[in-house]
C-alpha cells in the first residue's frame, strides 16, 4: 500500500480520538481516546519510518508506547482518586480551574 | 496479499475507534479500543516490522488495557456513562475538520519511497536504541520510575493526616 493509505489512515483515527475527547463526559472515554490518538501517530511515526527507510522512527514508536504506559498508571490513579473524592467520574464536575463552583 | 490485510487491518482500526466513541458503556469501549490496537498492531506488520507488532500486543494490548478494564471493573462505572449532549464544545470538533482536509491534501501532496523497507526487526532496532537513541531510552527509565514513585504519592492515603 502507498504511503498516503497509511496517513490518511492515521489522520482518521486521530480526528476519531479528539471526537471522543470532546464528545464524552465519562473519564474513562476520555482516557481511552487519548490512548487512540497516541496509537494513530505512532502508526504515521511506523509508516515514514518504513516507507523511508530510518529506523529511528521506530525507536520513536517505542519511546511513546513507554511514555503511554507511564501515562496510564498516572491518569488510573488520577480517576480512581476522582471517584474517592467525588463520587463520580463525570467530568464536567471537575471544572473548578476554569470557573467558580 | 499484503494490499489485503492493510485494507481489512485499516477498516477494522476505524471500525473500533468508532465502537470507542459511540459506545455508551466504557467497558464496552475498551473491548472496542481492544480491536483497534490488535488491527494498528497488524499494520505495523504489514509496515515491516515485527519488534513493534509484539510490543503493541505485549504492552499495549495486553498490559495496558488489562489495566484499564480492570480499573473500569473496580470502579463498577456504569451510571454516569451517557454521551454528552450535543453542545457548544463540539463545535471546536468541526472547527478543527479543516484541518483534516489539509492534511489529507497534504499526504496527497507528498512524494516519497514508494516501497517499504524491512528493517523493523529485534537487532537492528537494539543497534539503533543503544547506539544512537541511548539518552532518550534513559530518560524513558527515569520517567517511568518517577511515575511509579508519583502515582504512589498521589493514591495513598495518608493516616496521620487523616
Amino acid at each position: 500500500m502507498p504511503l498516503e493509505y497509511y496517513l490518511i489512515l492515521g489522520l482518521f483515527l486521530f480526528f476519531i480520538g479528539v471526537f471522543g475527547v470532546i464528545t464524552r463526559k465519562n473519564a474513562f472515554s476520555v482516557f481511552m481516546s487519548i490512548e487512540l490518538m497516541l496509537n494513530a501517530v505512532n502508526l504515521i511515526f511506523a509508516a515514514f519510518a518504513s516507507f523511508n527507510g530510518i529506523i529511528g522512527g521506530y525507536v520513536l514508536v517505542m519511546l511513546v508506547i513507554a511514555i503511554a504506559a507511564s501515562e496510564v498508571a498516572f491518569g488510573l490513579g488520577l480517576i480512581i482518586m476522582m471517584q474517592r473524592t467525588h463520587k463520580s467520574l463525570d467530568l464536567d464536575l471537575f471544572s473548578s480551574l476554569r470557573e467558580k463552583q | 496479499m499484503s494490499e489485503f490485510l492493510s485494507i481489512g487491518f485499516g477498516i477494522f482500526a476505524v471500525l473500533g475507534a468508532f465502537g470507542l466513541v459511540l459506545f455508551k458503556l466504557p467497558a464496552n469501549g475498551a473491548m472496542s479500543l481492544v480491536v483497534s490496537l490488535l488491527s494498528i498492531a497488524g499494520l505495523f506488520i504489514t509496515l515491516g516490522s515485527t519488534i513493534l507488532f509484539l510490543m503493541q500486543i505485549v504492552v499495549y494490548a495486553g498490559a495496558i488495557m488489562v489495566l484499564i478494564v480492570f480499573v473500569i471493573m473496580f470502579l463498577n462505572a456504569q451510571d454516569d456513562a451517557l454521551i454528552k449532549k450535543f453542545d457548544s464544545s463540539s463545535l471546536l470538533w468541526f472547527a478543527s475538520l479543516p484541518l483534516l482536509i489539509v492534511g489529507i491534501a497534504a499526504s496527497l501532496q507528498m512524494d516519497l519511497a514508494p516501497t517499504p523497507t524491512d528493517l523493523g526487526g529485534i537487532k537492528e532496532l537494539g543497534i539503533e536504541i543503544f547506539t544512537k537513541w541511548i539518552v532518550p531510552f534513559e530518560l524513558i527509565s527515569v520517567l517511568l520510575l518517577v511515575a511509579l514513585v508519583g502515582v504512589i504519592a498521589v493514591t495513598h492515603k495518608d493516616k496521620d493526616a487523616s
